[in-house]
């Protein structure tokens, strides 16, 4: 089975960095959609189907935790795990991520092989 | 307090570039700095939570172009690279700030950080920068990396 992944980063770099870590990953991949905000991200979740969301949390007009509170709140979209890749390091914030449904975390900096266990291990799960 | 907390952020910076573009950073005196041709960036990000402030980051766009290109796996002037330039250093900017934050305040606190906004800056405002107290300034390859912390309780 092929995998659907919508990519939100507003770092056009961290976007294509993720893209060649997919590539490279031997993770069978469908279709990959990018979003530079939470707001691209919602647009794309409505017209299409994805499997995954991996997504960081600051970004402009609307932040990653606005989107997963979004996807909270939606019968559809709360079923798809998201994977968060952020700079954030506060356990508190981390914790309340995680209680909202986010299936994985992983710190930037960040290497391929961090991405590529993390996207492995959520994808098994599911 | 201040003096530890650029401590802190020297050794995140330094940490960050290594990690994330490959690069290692040398702290030198401002008066040290080699001559920098072409355009130069600047970068800035504002945190509030424990305590509050700016984190400023200035270099050459070619040093920009450097770290897009490590980051991605390609040549600096691979196609493409140069329009990367703002981009890669406002996120390892965005990326110096949170490691920075948990370094100095540890893991339990909440900091709220805003989007880095880039600008560039001219010859002039560069000799500026270099006399600003507390300026931390480094030399990455032939580039010259400046960054400038500002706290308020």
């Amino acid at each position: 089975m092929a995998y659907n992944i919508l990519l939100v980063d507003d770092s056009e770099t961290v976007r294509a960095v993720l893209m060649k870590t997919l590539n490279l990953a031997q993770i069978p991949l469908g279709e990959v959609f990018m979003a530079g905000n939470g707001r691209e991200a919602l647009e794309i979740l409505k017209e299409n189907w994805v499997d995954l969301v991996v997504t960081d949390l600051n970004m402009p007009e609307m932040t990653g935790f606005e989107l997963i509170d979004a996807m909270k709140n939606d019968n559809l979209m709360q079923t798809i795990p998201v994977v968060v890749v952020t700079t954030e390091g506060s356990t508190t914030r981390i914790d309340d991520l995680k209680q909202k449904g986010v299936k994985g975390y992983v710190r930037k900096p960040f290497t391929p092989e961090q991405i590529r266990e993390m996207i492995s291990k959520v994808m098994e799960a599911t | 307090m201040e003096k530890e907390m650029r401590r802190i952020l020297d050794e995140t910076l330094c940490e960050v570039l290594e990690k994330q573009a490959f690069l290692f950073a040398e702290e030198i005196e401002p008066g040290d700095v080699p001559p920098q041709s072409g355009k130069m960036l600047s970068a800035r990000i504002t945190f509030a939570g424990t305590f509050s402030g700016t984190i400023s980051l200035y270099v050459t766009e070619a040093m920009c172009c450097e770290i897009a290109a490590n980051f991605l796996g390609v040549d600096a002037d691979a196609p493409g690279i140069s329009g990367k330039a703002p981009d890669a250093l406002k996120e390892i900017l965005n990326v110096i700030c949170g490691n920075f934050l948990t370094a100095a305040a540890g893991d339990g606190p909440v900091f709220d950080l805003t989007v880095p906004q880039s600008t560039d800056i001219d010859n002039a405002e560069w000799s500026k920068i270099l006399a600003t107290p507390d300026i931390m300034v480094y030399v990455v390859d032939e580039y010259a990396v400046a960054c400038h912390l500002e706290v308020q309780q």
